[in-house]
């Protein structure tokens, strides 16, 4: 009815009917009745219907009228009477007809102050590229005003019972509907996933802990059936139905989401391809570095027969292909000694590391990793583990490589089985961890998984196992492994305290 | 009978040729394709045993430019085991053997002796090809037309009237070609007109 002009204008014209028939109702009391310019004050009213009007000139004139009525009133009753007390109660008339228009412009200038405000917020809350809607959830304050935390149960009724008062077409989009107004009045429970339940969970919690701007990230499900990740930001607004208005943005960070994920296994892939180049060129060109020599030896060794096998032996050329044999031999054993300085010059470095932290944060890294070959993690890691000494890499190396293999020799277990578990604990200068699978155990000798170029995999080269060995012996500890009782094997290393640790002990 | 060994690998080098003289053949070794390019062309049977891998330069390459230079020597590739893929191209290329590292030395040898028995036959039958045709060079013009003729089939009378002489003297012309030609019968002189290619321009020129 107020969108409509036509309407507005019918009411305005009833209004002033109304307003001016009760002026002139007014005049004809005042005029007639004996009481004496007391009934001047009901111009007031008059004032009054006018502001219904909304028309600051139309208010202003009302009072202007009703003012030269008071007056005219008063002249027409008490003409040439000294001034006594209807003149008084003429001027406090006037004071009130004056005072009500004034306030009357004045709250209409408020009114359309608040409309130009809320007209702004719903541009805004309509253009924003961000999904927002407003939720209805005094159910959800009655239930949690006494304090506590919500059931699931009680979560399941909040989310079915908070009904969306406004929603915006970017919300209407992120959940794959045609525009906002198809939200309205219904419910988000269609799209709800078992991580939005959580997340209501938890956003409710820390509502009633009284925080401020609460962000969540979860999952929605869309129309389609298709699943979005969003991080929701709540806000309740002050006051005391700010509850049934709570305000709900969201960001659509599917795609950030999947981004994150490529990038991650690409990485992984990268790092894994990066090692498998490096040692497969190292190999190659170690091995070329010694067939040379040998293939000589070989060769100057069967020449060496022949010589000395012939019809006239010849000694000289025999001796020269000894010569040679020695001399190739000594090559050879210096291609391996530059390798093996090699390896010495890369000694590991000697950090103080806490491998608490450490075994957190390589859990973290293959955390997205797990996540998607389905495998639960459990850690048992001890408060109070002492430091040791050693190079964080490799270390950090010897954990990945030893939860790969354990991920990987879940391929085959049921999902709901795939359970890893890390623990560390501290015992007598050692400190002790063990990573243990439920997988298909060790078929073999445990001890041959460490041998170089054993391998289980299509794609292994056979020397994880066997280079993690070489790391944790370099830090003067140990690395072994053995099946379960029950099922799977456990991979245990120990490495000793860092020694001014020890000392204090 | 030469073998002509290049390796970068002064030992590698130096065992093949000591291997090669110890079963009584010549060997010359260079260590670069270029060194092998400066030395005097092998004139006797010979055989060219590369290394794939060379130092600044790839042997499979230089193998090619032999080939585009017309250098007709049988080549034996020695590859290490990540090389054979490459191999394949030096076989294309007519590389006669190729020996992936470790080889044993009678692989080595018997690749050198087939080699060798290869470059013998070209360089007979390349000698054999040039005698014939030093010898046709010595025919005139009018014996090379009567031999043409002679070797197409034709007749004495048909030759003669071919060539406007008399049937006397072209039965001269035949007997100077015959024995120019050391042609033991009819047929001899026919598989030599053959190889010289002579019969068919024959066949060409006259219509037969």
């Amino acid at each position: 009815m107020r969108d409509d002009p036509n309407g507005r204008l019918l009411a305005v014209r009833i209004h002033g009917v109304a307003a001016l028939s009760l002026a002139l109702a007014v005049f004809a009391l005042d005029v007639l009745s004996p009481l004496q310019g007391a009934v001047a004050v009901l111009y007031t009213i008059v004032v009054v219907m006018s502001s219904r009007s909304h028309d600051r000139r139309m208010m202003l004139a009302t009072g202007a009228v009703v003012f030269a009525m008071a007056v005219s009133g008063y002249f027409l009753s008490h003409w040439g009477e000294p001034l006594g007390s209807p003149a008084v109660r003429l001027a406090v008339s006037l004071v009130a007809i004056l005072i009500t228009t004034l306030l009357s412009v004045r709250n209409l200038a408020a009114a359309r102050e608040q409309r130009k405000s809320e007209d702004r917020y719903r541009t805004i809350f309509n253009a924003a590229g961000l999904p927002i809607w407003e939720g209805d959830w005094s159910t959800a304050y009655a239930l949690l005003a006494e304090g506590g935390s919500a059931t699931p149960e009680q979560i399941d009724h909040i989310a079915r019972t908070a009904t969306i008062r406004a929603a915006n077409d970017a919300a209407a989009r992120l959940f794959g509907l045609p525009d906002g107004r198809s939200l309205v009045g219904g419910t988000l429970t269609l799209h709800h996933t078992p991580s939005a339940e959580a997340a209501l969970g938890r956003i409710l919690a820390a509502l009633v802990r009284g925080d401020q701007g609460i962000e969540e990230e979860t999952q929605f499900l869309t129309a389609s059936g298709a699943t979005v990740d969003v991080v929701l930001r709540v806000t309740v607004p002050a006051g005391a139905d700010g509850w049934s208005r709570v305000l709900i943005m969201a960001i659509d960070v599917t795609e950030r989401n999947r981004a994150q994920a490529r990038l991650t296994q690409s990485q992984a892939e990268l790092t894994h391809v990066a090692r498998v180049t490096t040692l497969g060129q190292l190999a190659a060109s170690i091995a070329h570095e010694v067939n040379q020599p040998l293939s000589a030896i070989i060769t100057y060794a069967k020449s060496g027969q022949r010589w000395l096998a012939r019809e006239a032996p010849d000694a000289k050329e025999a001796a020269d292909c000894f010569d040679h044999i020695a001399s190739n031999g000594g090559r050879a054993a210096e291609v391996i000694a530059r390798i093996r300085d090699l390896a010495r010059n890369a000694e590991p470095r000697q950090d103080t590391l806490l491998l608490g932290p450490l075994i957190e944060e390589t859990v973290a890294l293959l955390s997205r990793d797990l996540q998607m070959n389905q495998v639960s993690i459990t850690l048992g890691v001890a408060g109070d583990l002492p430091p040791v000494r050693g190079d964080r890499v490799q270390i950090q190396q010897v954990l990945m490589n030893l939860m790969l293999n354990a991920e990987q020799a879940m391929a085959g277990t049921p999902a709901e089985q795939r359970e890893l578990s890390v623990e560390a604990l501290a015992e007598g200068g050692i400190v002790r961890v063990e990573v243990r699978d439920r997988g298909t155990g060790i078929a073999a000798d445990p001890e041959s998984l460490f041998a170089p170029f054993f391998t289980t995999k299509s794609d292994g080269l056979g020397m994880g196992l066997s280079i993690c060995r070489s790391i944790v012996e370099r830090h003067g500890g140990s690395l072994v492994a053995a099946n379960n009782p029950d099922r799977g094997a456990t991979f245990r290393f120990v490495l000793p305290v860092a020694q001014a640790e020890r000392e204090a002990a | 009978m030469t073998v002509y060994v290049i390796d970068d690998d002064p030992e590698v080098l130096g065992s093949l040729g000591s291997l090669l003289r110890s079963t009584g053949l010549d060997v010359a070794l260079f260590q670069t394709p270029r060194e092998f390019l400066a030395a005097a062309p092998p004139t006797a049977a010979s055989c060219l045993v590369l290394d794939v891998r060379l130092r600044g330069q790839n042997g499979l390459d230089f193998q090619e430019q032999l080939a585009r230079e017309g250098v007709a020597i049988p080549v034996i590739l020695i590859t290490g085991h990540g090389d054979i893929p490459m191999t394949v191209r030096g076989m294309k290329a007519g590389a006669v053997d190729f020996l992936p590292k470790p080889f044993t030395e009678e692989q080595m040898l018997a690749a050198v002796d087939s080699a060798l028995a290869r470059d013998r036959e070209r360089r007979e039958h390349a000698a054999g090809a040039d005698a014939l045709q030093r010898c046709y060079e010595r025919l005139t013009p009018r014996e090379q037309e009567v031999m043409g003729l002679v070797v197409t089939g034709l007749m004495n009378k048909q030759i003669a009237a071919r060539m406007a002489l008399s049937e006397i003297t072209v039965k001269i012309h035949r007997g100077n070609v015959m024995r120019k030609m050391e042609a033991q019968s009819l047929a001899d002189l026919v598989r030599m007109a053959e190889s010289l290619g002579i019969r068919d321009d024959t066949i060409h020129r006259f219509n037969i």
